[in-house]
């Protein structure tokens, strides 16, 4: 090889090599991601989320117990990117509600869940012709649930306004349900007179803390039984001998979810988002989207004691017949909804395919028209938002993607 | 399979009586596979070790292997640098009775189980040039790289998207059917083969992934019998011109799951469909490679969306030779090679039923690289890759990567 043609290949090598760094693509900031651990995690913590992590997304197939009936493979499936749900991996919940309001969650016909997916030798199940409320519901995000998590009952009560004593229209109310045979309860969980502990986890708050939220979804939506859930989702004839899922992934997937970082603020200091934070508060949506809670002590070091900005109150509220599926789960009404955490708002385009598909079921296409859902207690605000001119409106929505 | 089954069979090959071997040294340019040869007969001319003849009958032995080491980052995160073996191959062929009978076996290294596994074992008995009879482990001749693979052959370190996942290569089948050539006219003829095989597995849907992954109904123990007991064929049909090249169709169908567990049924036969079109054109230096793969899987009821119902995918590759007549390693024959390729391959096609919005789950690439080839047996490869995958709802993420490899015949 001539000296020369030798020198020209390696300065073309030597140009490429430089740019590697243009060449590969680049890593995203933290604040455009929602999945991440909690800053302060201890180093068996973070083994700890790692493990949980792999499980989350971890498949299930017929042979590891999929089924024989369930919604999806895994949790990953729905919660992608630790982020809001899409209308693909919904759920169809059911029960038959008399005039009074009571709930029968029709277990004896296979609810409260519909499991429309079935393994090879088994039938996809149907809604009974009984159930008379039918809702459905879209995964809320991961991210932050540690916090919620670890928010004591006194500070929820706190904000709680069962009789609108402020006079703003306002009533929310803790949804106190009752506990399953496994739950353990915090010292700052507290029960009422009837023995029921206050739900923060759900469309409807009626899961107590995120075990019980996370064993019920393998149950519910994977068919995949447990120690504390040893049952097959009712309806289906066979349980196995042994969990389906060990102890272990369990709690490391309730690890996880208590670990994954809380989304972070983009944009805080443009002035238009700035504007729209102060009408966020003027038009009272902060009457339910409470932006700050604290956390009390807690065995995860980086969740104690901590100030954080959710957008919540935990607190169900009624929505008025705009939201009223005639369903309901827990103490809830069939009207009443939990205050969805605003947290991650702007992240979930990129979750979602580019797309929004915001309240419980996805039915609103965009921020503007998810406002204009809100009826019942959230009615005051949403004629306070239709009232304000099209550049306020604009700075509100830009604030709340700057969530 | 363990080396030393591996190894006896090549000891069976040595032990043929084979008086006066002369070794002969015959190099063809097998990356330019010349237009000549057709795909379903390239495996034969691949640069062997040894090749012995006699009066009756001719040996040859061969091999190649190739190891590369890459970095990848999606969105600035990755593994960091790692070497692999990714391939490894010993083949051997012998032909007899004048020429009528060829046998070819081929045994691989498989990184995935540490174990070498049987990639071929195929007699083939000519009665005439247009009628063949083919059985054993054979290659269902399902577009051009499942046949025409190796690895000294290609530019880049890795194969196409395509022709891995929906077209699942490489896949050896137990099987049996019939082959040939007619010839038109001078540099001119069609080609066919057309085989009933074994068939893939229920892990096409039965997965971990979770996706339709036709790759993973590969049946891991060839001589274990079929799931379901139901056959499946595969066939293609080539038209061949001697300076062109060959434009090919070829198909694959058959049941995939299982129906029957002790004798209940449990399911119905479900069948998995995949139809390719590829070429291989010689315009003076400027070779195209493409396939362009179709696939459609019966799925059981209610896994749709989760799964995918139709597949299909596509890659382009163009290569030229920038630099000939390198003199490099005391030879004058090294080439230098600008090699392109575009990729595409879709695993779950069609839309949501409840937002009428498409299904992703889907990846598009491009590739680039350069490839130093030292004769015609060994290439030295770079190759620069870039993907934008979506995930099922169609989030974005970026992948980017650089591989450095080598593969060379023995």
């Amino acid at each position: 090889m001539k000296n020369f043609e030798l020198a020209i290949l390696m300065a073309g090598l030597c140009l490429v090599l430089s740019s590697c760094s243009k060449l590969l693509p680049a890593e995203l900031e933290e604040n455009e991601v929602l999945d991440g651990t909690l800053d302060g995690l201890t180093l068996q913590e973070q083994i700890l989320f790692s493990e949980g992590d792999e499980a989350f997304a971890k498949a299930f197939t017929a042979a590891e117990g999929l089924g024989p009936i369930f919604v999806e493979t895994s949790c990953f499936s729905c919660h992608i990117g630790d982020g809001r749900g899409h209308p693909f991996t919904e759920l169809v919940r059911f029960a038959y509600v008399d005039v009074n309001g009571n709930a029968d969650p029709l277990v004896r016909l296979g609810g409260p869940q519909l499991q429309h997916r079935a393994v090879a030798g088994f039938k996809p199940e149907t809604i009974p012709e009984e159930a008379n409320g039918i809702t459905t519901l879209l995964a809320p995000p991961n991210t932050g649930l540690g916090f919620l998590e670890a928010v004591a009952d006194e500070t929820i009560l706190a904000l709680a306004d069962p009789d609108d004593a402020d006079g703003d229209g306002i009533s929310g109310v803790p949804s106190y349900v009752d506990p399953l045979d496994f739950y353990k309860p915090y010292p700052f969980n507290i029960p009422n007179a009837e023995g029921k502990y206050i739900g923060r986890f759900g469309r409807k708050a009626a899961a107590i803390d995120l075990l019980i939220q996370t064993v019920g979804a393998y149950r519910q939506d994977m068919g995949i039984t447990s120690e504390f859930l040893p049952q097959e989702p009712q309806g289906t004839p066979l349980s196995p001998e042994e969990p389906e899922v060990s102890t272990k992934e369990v709690m490391d997937v309730v690890f996880y979810l208590q670990a994954l970082k809380a989304p972070q603020r983009r944009d805080e200091t443009v002035p238009d988002v700035i504007a729209g934070e102060m009408l966020f508060q003027q038009i009272n949506c902060s009457g339910c989207h409470s932006p700050e809670l604290k956390t009390t002590d807690f065995h995860i070091g980086a969740l104690s004691n901590k100030t954080f900005y959710p957008y919540t109150d935990l607190l169900l509220h009624d929505m008025g017949p705009e939201l009223d599926d005639n369903y309901t789960e827990g103490s809830a009404t069939t009207a009443e909804w939990r205050t969805t955490p605003l947290w991650g708002l702007g992240l979930a385009r990129d979750v979602q395919g580019g797309v929004l598909f915001l309240m419980h079921d996805g039915r609103a296409k965009s921020l503007d028209e998810a406002i204009q859902y809100h009826g019942g207690e959230g009615s005051n605000s949403r004629a306070a938002y239709n009232a304000l001119s099209e550049q306020e409106k604009n700075q509100l929505i830009t604030f709340l993607e700057s969530l | 399979m363990k080396i030393y089954h591996c190894l006896m069979m090549a000891g069976l090959f040595f032990a043929i009586p084979a008086p006066g071997q002369n070794q002969i040294e015959e190099e063809l340019d097998f990356l330019h596979l010349p237009a000549s040869i057709a795909n379903k007969e390239a495996r034969f001319y691949r640069p062997t070790i040894i090749q012995a003849n006699t009066e009756n009958r001719s040996f040859s032995l061969g091999g190649y292997a190739s190891a590369n080491t890459e970095y990848f980052v999606t969105h600035g995160e990755g593994d960091g640098l790692h070497f692999q073996l990714a391939d490894l191959h010993l083949f051997a062929q012998t032909t007899f009775l004048n020429n009528r009978l060829h046998f070819i076996t081929d045994v691989g290294f498989n990184a995935a189980t540490q174990q070498f596994e049987l990639t071929e074992a195929a007699l083939n008995i000519q009665f005439d040039k247009a009628f063949n009879l083919r059985g054993g482990v054979v290659l269902p001749p399902l577009g051009y790289f499942n046949q025409n693979g190796d690895s000294p052959t290609t530019d880049f370190v890795d194969w196409p998207l395509v022709s891995t996942t929906i077209i699942p290569s490489r896949l050896s089948e137990v099987g049996f059917g019939i082959n040939g050539t007619m010839e038109v006219e001078e540099n001119l003829a069609f080609t066919y083969e057309l085989y009933a095989v074994n068939g893939l597995q229920e892990a096409v849907v039965d997965n971990d992934l979770p996706r339709t992954a036709i790759d993973l109904g590969k049946m891991g123990n060839l001589f274990g019998e079929d799931n379901n007991g139901k056959l499946a064929y595969t066939g293609r049909l080539g038209i061949q011109q001697g300076q062109w090249g060959e434009l090919g169709l070829s198909f694959y169908t058959g049941a995939y799951n299982l129906t029957e567990v002790n004798e209940v049924e449990i399911d119905e036969s479900r069948n998995l469909s995949i139809f390719v079109i590829d070429g291989r054109f010689n315009i003076q230096k400027l070779m195209l490679k493409s396939e362009v793969a179709y696939a459609t899987i019966n799925l059981p009821p209610g896994l749709a969306h989760i799964f995918g119902e139709s597949q299909m995918g596509y890659h382009l590759e163009a290569t030229y030779p920038i630099w000939e007549n390198i003199s490099l390693l005391g030879q004058e024959n090294n080439y230098l090679n600008l090699a392109l390729r575009l990729e595409k391959a879709d695993y779950n096609v069609g839309d949501f039923v409840q937002t009428e919005t498409k299904i992703y789950d889907e990846i598009m690439g491009f590739r680039a690289g350069l490839a130093l080839h030292l004769g015609y047996r060994t290439v030295l490869k770079a190759n620069y890759a870039y993907f934008d995958e979506r995930d099922i709802l169609g989030n974005l993420s970026k992948t980017g990567g650089f591989q450095f490899g080598f593969s060379s015949y023995f």
